[in-house]
């Protein structure tokens, strides 16, 4: 697990060779504008300050600056408020069910380790609704979630392959998601 | 004053999110204003955010189901496929409820009933009612349709011609001709137990076996093989009231029980699963119902992770 640095941007450049240029200089001329962006993103301070110096941690420091540079800092950091959101979710679910089914625990340590079939249950029956959304997807989002999501293609190369614009392809993809959260989370 | 509709945020929502994990420019100023513009929208953002990322995992790790590719199967077969489990048969089953689907959710009106530590009572409108075990769970669907998932489930049904109540348990096909039974199915096997009246049981397509108050069926989802024996209507579902009452049942069927009361996996031993045990446990707490066996028979329990084996009792 990665070790939070806490102090101030100046403080992280001294710790770490390369951040006069690339990446890591672009990320610290733009740490102010970061932080406001994950503020909003997540409206918690201390979650933003904590995704943005992880953001910072992840940073291939050696690489050269990439294309789009704002974004893709951003977009490391849009993964993380997802990825810390869901085991945050995944942690609340097992404690709760095992206090339901009534193991033992010694401190912080669960001696049963199982999920309840209670939980077994719930698990199942989310998958399946999730593979109902999935397959009753109108056929023009589903092409496109596949290939984007699965097959990892990017726009550009999903609106390439299926003769559209880059635009269509977004349009599909919100169709795509629209659909998905109306049928699991409705 | 224009009042934003909740489906406008999800709609807004579902579009910055295509965007923003396009790949393409994004203008992230505007992105936050959006999200900073009405108490609904970062909470909508986030929730989209991460369904997206559950799905996407899910499909990654399944694959998509190819709802194209699918032939055309009849409403039995799909139904029947269904019932068998597999995320991959599910979409099947949205595929017969209405064709072409474009928007509307499935309402096939299933709902899935699981309990943790309690017993839990669920009515059948016009039907009668289902007593499910703890840490059981069956799934009843609007037409009388009933799938057995796993545990025990204590039936008590008035026969209703228009009606009938069909339960599918694996491979088998339990039918209720109005009568008391119980259907406890644990590991790819069903035990069925009939206090009144008359069930049939049926193995994929194969004629039915009818059973009548005072037997009970314990069969084997994989093979159909099954066999037929006598039990006492009087101790069918006995674990309604605490006690699980047995009568010469086989090792296995008790082994099926004790799985729901000790919340894991609990195996017999080949050598001794031809034991028969006769009398009356107390379901107090789970450990403490193999000690309550091991004092009637020569049986101890072999712990390892979240498995319990049965094993016979050395002697010393």
């Amino acid at each position: 697990m990665a070790v939070v640095v806490r102090g101030d941007a100046v403080a992280m450049a001294r710790q770490l060779p390369d951040a006069s240029s690339g990446l890591a200089a672009i990320f610290l001329a733009n740490r102010d504008r970061l932080l406001r962006f994950f503020t909003s993103r997540t409206r918690d301070p201390v979650e933003a300050e904590e995704i943005v110096q992880e953001i910072y941690l992840r940073l291939d420091r050696a690489a050269r600056p990439v294309g789009d540079a704002i974004g893709y800092l951003h977009r490391i950091g849009l993964n993380l408020v997802v990825d810390r959101a869901r085991e945050r979710e995944r942690r609340a679910a097992r404690d709760k069910d095992w206090t339901d089914s009534n193991t033992t625990r010694l401190g912080d340590d669960y001696i049963d380790e199982q999920p309840s079939p209670y939980a077994q249950a719930a698990a199942k029956e989310r998958a399946e609704r999730i593979a109902r959304a999935l397959a009753s997807l109108p056929p023009g989002a589903a092409r496109v979630f596949r290939m984007h999501r699965i097959e990892g293609m990017s726009h550009s190369e999903v609106a390439g392959r299926l003769g559209i614009s880059r635009k269509g392809v977004e349009k599909h993809m919100a169709t795509a998601l629209r659909h998905l959260a109306k049928e699991i989370d409705e | 004053m224009n009042r934003e509709q909740h489906s406008d945020i999800e709609r807004d929502a579902g579009d910055w999110h295509a965007r923003v994990s396009g790949g393409s420019e994004v203008d992230w100023d505007a992105f936050a204003q959006w999200l900073d513009a009405a108490p609904g929208h970062q909470p909508a953002y986030d929730r989209i955010a991460l369904l997206d990322s559950e799905v996407t995992d899910w499909a990654k790790e399944n694959g998509m189901p190819e709802a194209e590719d699918q032939p055309m199967p009849s409403p039995f077969t799909a139904t029947r496929r269904w019932w068998l489990g597999g995320a991959v048969a599910a979409s099947l089953m949205a595929l017969v409820i209405g064709v072409p689907r474009l928007a509307g959710p499935p309402n096939d009106g299933l709902v899935t009933y699981a309990t943790a530590r309690d017993q839990r009572t669920i009515n059948i409108a016009g039907s009668g009612k289902v007593r499910l075990d703890e840490r059981s769970q069956l799934a009843l669907a609007a037409d009388g349709q009933v799938r057995m998932d796993h545990g025990a489930a204590y039936f008590d049904l008035r026969h209703n011609e228009n009606r009938p109540i069909q339960i599918q348990s694996g491979t088998f096909t339990v039918r209720d001709i109005g009568t008391r039974f119980t259907v406890t199915r644990n590991q790819g096997q069903l035990f069925l137990a009939v206090e009144q009246g008359l069930v049939d049981v049926s193995w994929q397509d194969s004629s039915p076996i009818h059973l009548t108050a005072g037997q009970s069926f314990q069969g084997d989802e994989k093979t159909g093989a099954g066999e037929v024996s006598k039990i006492a209507p009087d101790t069918v579902g006995s674990w309604r009231d605490g006690q699980l009452v047995y009568d010469n049942a086989p090792l296995t069927q008790v082994a099926a029980d004790l799985s729901r009361y000790m919340n894991k996996t609990v195996e017999v031993e080949p050598a001794i699963a031809h034991l028969r045990l006769s009398g009356i446990l107390l379901i107090r707490n789970g450990p403490d119902l193999v000690d309550q066996i091991s004092a009637i028979l020569p049986v101890e329990a072999r712990r390892s992770g979240d498995r319990i084996r049965l094993v016979g009792r050395s002697r010393r």
